[in-house]
């Protein structure tokens, strides 16, 4: 009776080990199909502080007022701006021309950097109604941290600029 | 007398009730298999594939909207963009190719498409496959080179048996009831070798006969000379690769910056199909609890068999431990049967459930050109055969119990 028991007990073992692993199987498809909806869903609906060009956020003023997006690639400083809140897919025109960045590396050194307007032709912008802006210099190829400030004319105000590079900025 | 010999013979005394238990378990695996099967062959096609297509350029309003229609041919464009608006993106560094088209017209039932003639030459409906016209591969004729040509899909022709030479009037619309253009007779000189994709479910006209069929009006007609003027329901983008064959990461930001015009967007198809199976993923679910209710079910009819035969059996039982056979040799003999009857329940039931595939993929093949295998392996497959032996044991379990605890002397007692 002892060895039927024992018996017993190793089937339904083995039985719960494969009902398990067939159900596992498919949660873990389900949560790969639910990630890779999120992941798709977060692209298209979850604008909310998305960085759309895999940069960081920096809140104008306020989070709400809008956003400087910024990304470094080799000796090019990029900035995209775009709205606030939950509409950090969306560009948002200035009308300035160029815009004065002072930077502050990690070892205190400041550096000027002007960015010039590129125009996003799709979109029909041009220089003086323009979105997006990049700098070059040699100095900032490598450089993985800086905070920087500037002035650019947003949304019909003259506002101020804080980059912090690359955690973003929050004063929400 | 062996044990299987006796459980054999069992079986066949109580034969009725062994193919019922054996059809219900049958049927109720099969249901698991096929929905399964199903389930996964649909998410490969509608996700994994991408159909070839990169990107869709379309105008503003429902992504998914312009995916049903530029790649299943169904539903309708939400509006129109300008060939001018197409030459610019077509222009981006990262855009290797388009194919401009120009939906809304059909024929008994079938999606009639004006597009560009490289469709037939540049287009890769599926990664690195062209269309065909070839005898061998199943189509027939050539590519349109005039205005009043047109190509069939291999699907269409099938359906509504169409021979080179046969001719048509396309239908201004989608709907029942929406005009004919009486006055517009094309000609059939191309079907389409078979692809296994929706277009093979689709027509397709020179995308400068649109312009000009009679009815749409001289500022349409004008479209067909006037590239300023003109426009497009959509274009199917080609993308440029990197290392390793991957999409050009600069697809993003190039949404993006077409995304902040207000003339149209950029969709990418595997990005947006994945929310169509959120929005009917709780249907499959159903689904498959409704084939997972059945095999249960159809287990617990083995028990209550299994059960009944008991109480038939007990003096033969009692008979055969009064003769020598051991507790543990009757609850094997139960035990045996139970597992027996199970696993040809899942060994017919996989076969039915791949022969319910094959039927389904041929009707879905006809109705929206996907390719449905009735040899692919699921997961269901892999797990079914282990899932039934246990079952088989879970089902014989308490009846094998009975028989091991079964009294003897009781049940060797004459009854008369």
């Amino acid at each position: 009776m002892l060895k039927i028991k024992a018996f017993i007990r190793f089937f339904i073992a083995i039985g719960f080990g494969f009902f398990i692993g067939l159900t596992c199987n498919e949660q873990h498809a389900g949560a790969i199909d639910k990630k890779e909806t999120t992941a798709s869903h977060s692209k298209e609906e979850e604008p909310a502080h998305k960085a759309h060009h895999q940069g960081c956020l920096n809140a104008i003023e306020t989070c709400e007022v809008g956003h400087a997006e910024t990304k470094i690639e080799g000796d090019t400083l990029k900035v995209w701006f775009v709205g606030g809140g939950t509409d950090t897919g969306r560009s948002v025109r200035v009308p300035d021309q160029i815009i004065n960045l002072t930077i502050t590396t990690p070892d205190k050194k400041t550096k000027n950097l002007i960015l010039y307007p590129k125009p996003n032709i799709l979109a029909e912008e041009k220089a003086g109604d323009c979105s997006f802006f990049e700098g070059k210099a040699p100095w900032l190829i490598g450089l993985q941290k800086f905070n920087a400030a500037g002035k650019v004319n947003f949304k019909g105000k003259e506002r101020k600029i804080i980059i912090e590079y690359p955690k973003g900025y929050d004063p929400d | 007398m062996s044990l299987w010999r006796i459980v054999f013979k069992s079986l066949r005394q109580h034969r009725l009730s062994t193919g019922l238990a054996v059809f219900s378990i049958a049927l109720g695996v099969a249901l698991l298999i096929s929905v399964i099967s199903l389930r996964e062959q649909s998410h490969h096609n509608f996700t994994q594939e991408g159909l070839g297509i990169d990107a869709v350029l379309g105008p503003k309003g429902s992504p998914l909207q312009i995916v049903l229609n530029a790649l299943y041919h169904l539903e309708e464009m939400p509006g129109k963009i300008k060939w001018s608006y197409y030459k610019k993106v077509i222009e981006d560094p990262i855009v290797s190719d388009g194919i401009p088209f120009i939906s809304g017209h059909s024929f008994a039932g079938f999606r009639v498409n004006a597009i560009d003639d490289r469709f037939f030459t540049d287009f890769e409906f599926l990664p690195g496959k062209h269309f065909s016209f070839n005898r061998n591969a199943g189509g027939d004729g050539r590519s349109f080179q005039s205005r009043n040509e047109a190509v069939a899909g291999w699907a269409v022709a099938k359906m509504l048996d169409i021979k080179l030479g046969d001719t048509f009037n396309p239908v201004c619309g989608v709907n029942a009831g929406d005009p004919i253009h009486v006055n517009d007779t094309l000609t059939f000189v191309g079907i389409m070798a078979p692809t296994g994709t929706p277009h093979d479910r689709a027509i397709y006209i020179p995308l400068k006969t649109f312009y000009t069929l009679e009815g749409h009006g001289q500022d349409v007609a004008q479209m067909a000379v006037d590239e300023d003027c003109r426009e497009i329901s959509g274009a199917y983008l080609k993308i440029k690769r990197i290392r390793g064959g991957a999409l050009h990461p600069g697809i993003q930001d190039l949404k993006y910056n077409i995304s902040q015009s207000s003339a149209a967007q950029l969709v990418i198809p595997t990005e947006v199909l994945p929310r169509l199976f959120n929005i009917i993923g709780w249907v499959d679910h159903i689904l498959l609890a409704i084939a997972v209710l059945v095999t249960l079910l159809a287990t617990l009819f083995l028990f209550t068999a299994l059960i009944s035969a008991l109480r038939e059996r007990r003096r033969d039982i009692a008979l055969m431990r009064s003769l020598g056979a051991q507790r543990r040799t009757v609850f094997g003999l139960i035990i045996t049967e139970s597992i027996l009857i199970t696993l040809l329940g899942g060994i017919l039931g996989l076969c039915f459930g791949h022969g319910i595939v094959a039927i389904g993929s041929y009707f879905i093949k006809i109705e929206t050109g996907l390719r449905f295998s009735a040899g692919y392996l699921s997961v269901a497959d892999i797990f079914v055969i282990p899932s039934m032996l246990i079952m088989g044991f879970l089902a014989g379990l308490l009846p094998a119990i009975q028989a091991y605890r079964l009294s003897v002397l009781k049940n060797l007692t004459p009854v008369s």
